[in-house]
């Protein structure tokens, strides 16, 4: 069944750029009706998962902008937790939870076209033409809108742990 | 080295626009605590993003959410027919017949308004050269006749017993070119 096959790749993205399981199992929720109702707008040509990143990315930037006031964890109470990585010897693997918190604060305060692709490009892995494809934009533009979300991350934590280090 | 310079091999390196840091660079970390600070500062974003990265959400409970997505497509799916594109039945579903309908239709609408057109043209012509006759001219009994025939008996114009010859042409004219 369409629903079984695809409900996982959805979720992936959309968890990965709203950084929440409830809201990201409604907009795989509301995605699929979607799918349903523009199946005969479906050009069989294309990638079928193409154009449902396409709906799921559509349907999550809608509710980031509704959700745009939610408060968000600050890195500085993140980062100690998340850094560490192993426990009495055991691997901590990271949880939803806390990598949405993660995702939610690194990602928060970048225009939407950059949080799109450092999504579909860094988070999800698509290849530049997948990405081209989904968000409609241009080689150059993607390039250009990856390359300052990656500054804008990088010199977000850079800062954060730079201070951490500081106050030690 | 200047820090700067230091700071700056470090941002390379962190970039991939170097591929390993310069022994002189190595060098000033081990003396320097403020680019030391910044090297393991970039180490540990880099750490950080990377585990994100390679994070993989979980969905928790996949049977629930497939129920909730056929249960809302049932409710989709169940919206009144008024409310939907309804789909024509049949042999209107097919769109070559559907077009040679509309094509159909076209014709006859211009082949029969516009012969309705033309017989409602000669009527009007008509009534208008019948205005435009001099009453002194046309004799009572002619204009009782006239006006009790109606124009489709106008064919017959010979039975209309004219006194004046040009009232006569007149109407035969306009008679025949009904």
């Amino acid at each position: 069944m369409l629903v079984e096959k695809y409900q996982q790749t959805a979720f992936r993205l959309a968890f990965r750029m709203l950084g929440d399981e409830d809201e990201a199992r409604d907009v795989v929720q509301d995605s699929f009706i979607r799918i349903w109702e523009k199946f005969n707008t479906y050009n069989d040509k294309e990638k079928f998962t193409s154009w449902m990143y396409r709906i799921v990315s559509n349907r999550a930037i809608d509710s980031i902008r509704a959700l745009k006031r939610r408060p968000v964890i600050s890195l500085e109470k993140l980062i100690p937790e998340t850094l560490a990585t192993r426990e009495n010897g055991i691997d901590i693997v990271l949880e939803n939870r806390e990598a949405g918190d993660l995702i939610r604060s690194i990602t928060s305060g970048l225009p939407e076209k950059q949080q799109l692709v450092f999504s579909l490009r860094d988070l999800q892995g698509l290849s530049p033409k997948e990405v081209q494809d989904i968000s409609g934009m241009t080689e150059t533009a993607i390039k250009s809108n990856l390359y300052h979300a990656r500054k804008t991350i990088r010199e977000k934590l850079t800062g954060i742990l730079t201070f951490e280090k500081k106050l030690l | 080295m200047k820090c700067e310079i230091a700071i700056q091999n470090i941002d390379q390196y962190f970039n991939k626009e170097l591929g390993e840091l310069d022994p002189e660079t190595t060098q000033h970390l081990a003396g320097c605590m403020d680019c030391n600070m910044h090297f393991m500062a970039r180490k540990k974003a880099k750490e950080l993003v990377t585990r994100i990265i390679d994070f993989e959400p979980v969905l928790n409970d996949p049977s629930g959410l497939t129920n909730d997505i056929m249960m809302a497509l049932g409710d989709a799916s169940s919206v009144p027919e008024t409310d939907k594109n309804i789909k024509p039945a049949g042999i209107f579903q097919n769109v070559f017949f559907r077009w040679s309908l509309s094509a159909a239709a076209i014709i006859l609408f211009a082949l029969f308004g516009f012969e309705q057109y033309l017989v409602l043209d000669k009527i009007n012509r008509l009534e208008t050269q019948y205005q435009n006759i001099p009453e002194a001219k046309f004799g009572r009994q002619d204009m009782n006749t006239f006006n009790s025939w109606g124009i489709r008996k106008l064919r017959n114009i010979n039975h209309l017993k004219a006194n004046n010859k040009e009232l006569f042409e007149k109407i035969s004219s306009v008679a025949n070119n009904i």
